[in-house]
Order: C-alpha cells, then sequence, then structure tokens
C-alpha cells in the first residue's frame, strides 16, 4: 500500500483473478471493533455481506432478509467506524456464511463483500494498478 | 423475553403499506413482538428509545419506512453458489 491522506484508502487489486478491495472497520455494541477485508463489487446490491459468526457479533438491531443466489441473507444494522472516511453511519448489512466463504476463493484475506450502496457512501474509483476510496460529506446509507 | 425473529419479519411483511403511509419516508421504525413498538427520525435515537422500553434485544427488527428493501437479488461477484 502507498502512503495516502487519512481520507483516502488506496488499495492494490489483489487475487487471482485480480480485486478491487477495501478494509472496513466496523463496531460492536460491546464498543468493541474489528477490521475486514471485503471484496469491492459494485454490482452488489448489498452493502455489506458477512458472515454469520461476525453478525451475530457485530449486529446492532435485525434488518430486512433478502433470498439470493446463495440462499437467504439475514439481514441486520451494522455500525461502520471508520471516520477517517466519513463511515460513521449504521448501515444494512446481511449475513451469509455461503458468501463469506466464497470470497476467499478469490484471495484469502476476503471475509466478504462490500456492494454499490456501502461504495456509494464514498468517492471511489480505480486504476490500472489500484482502487480506492475517499471521504466525502457521508449522511445515511441510500437503501438496496 | 427472546424476540421471534420469523414473528417480526412477518409483521413487518404485514405492515409495509401501513408503515409507507403512517411515517415520514426514511423514519427509522422498530418492531418487537409482533407489533411496532417504537419510531425516530435516526437510528441511534431509535435504539435510546428501544433502552428506554427495555427492548435491547439485537433481535428486535428496524426498517425504514417506505424502503422497498428487495426481497431478491443475484450476488454476481463469486458466482453462483
Amino acid at each position: 500500500m502507498t502512503p495516502a491522506p487519512p481520507s483516502e484508502q488506496k488499495n492494490p487489486y489483489k487475487g487471482s483473478p485480480n480485486r478491487p478491495w477495501v478494509r472496513l472497520r466496523l463496531a460492536a455494541p460491546d464498543g468493541s471493533t474489528v477490521e475486514r477485508e471485503f471484496l469491492a463489487d459494485t454490482g452488489n446490491p448489498c452493502a455489506l455481506i458477512l458472515g454469520q459468526q461476525d453478525m451475530a457479533r457485530l449486529k446492532a438491531r435485525d434488518g430486512p432478509d433478502m433470498n439470493t443466489n446463495f440462499g437467504l441473507l439475514q439481514g441486520g444494522w451494522v455500525q461502520l467506524a471508520m471516520p477517517e472516511l466519513g463511515l460513521t453511519q449504521t448501515v444494512l448489512g446481511y449475513a451469509s456464511d455461503a458468501v463469506a466463504a466464497a470470497a476467499p476463493a478469490s484471495h484469502p484475506d476476503f471475509q466478504g463483500l462490500v456492494g454499490l450502496p456501502l461504495l456509494r457512501l464514498t468517492e471511489y474509483g480505480g486504476d490500472a494498478n489500484w482502487f480506492w476510496i475517499r471521504a466525502v460529506g457521508g449522511g445515511q446509507i441510500a437503501p438496496p | 423475553m427472546p424476540e421471534d425473529r420469523a414473528a417480526n419479519h412477518a409483521a413487518y411483511r404485514r405492515l409495509k403499506d401501513e408503515l409507507a403511509r403512517a411515517y415520514e419516508p426514511g423514519r427509522f421504525v422498530a418492531i418487537a413482538g409482533g407489533r411496532i413498538v417504537a419510531d425516530a427520525d435516526g437510528f441511534d435515537e431509535l435504539r435510546t428509545r428501544l433502552a428506554a422500553l427495555r427492548k435491547d434485544s439485537p433481535e428486535v427488527l428496524v426498517v425504514q419506512a417506505g424502503v422497498d428493501y428487495p426481497e431478491t437479488a443475484v450476488i454476481f461477484a463469486t458466482g453462483s453458489a
């Protein structure tokens, strides 16, 4: 990773095939935080998809469920904890062990997916070698 | 008493249209015990209200009024399960 100002996270593509990704810090209701790397997919209609165990730890409240080609995704509101990127909202995420288990097929560091509703909370982009997210104004997440 | 997740989700499906009519778009609404128990402009405010009602369980269902959450979707990135 090259040096970047605090309001930007710039990551080299990684995995096979190469994938864009982001590292997110999430706050649990007990005040603890966890960091995870997520494969970034603008075609994904879910802000965030985590494994069931992570969701159980991080969930602030239940959210609406969604049926997908990976089966049922259980909704849950999770707290972003990245003020340096303007990401401090509570967002509607989903729990799915099937998705969380599929993400490492691209790279073992990936522990889930982020989708367009979360990326839209930032200014995101990429070039031949890098994918980045930058802080913007913030605000409530757009519905999926 | 533990929340009945299925009952809360069934209540949400039943009350979805009423929520859209009765509340400002985007207002956060909490469903517990199969009924609406609190509402607020923001998530943190709703959490405070739920705590005052001693409904602190993470299994309480929270939705935003008027938001049409998709019930089905295709996750492309990692292929089909």
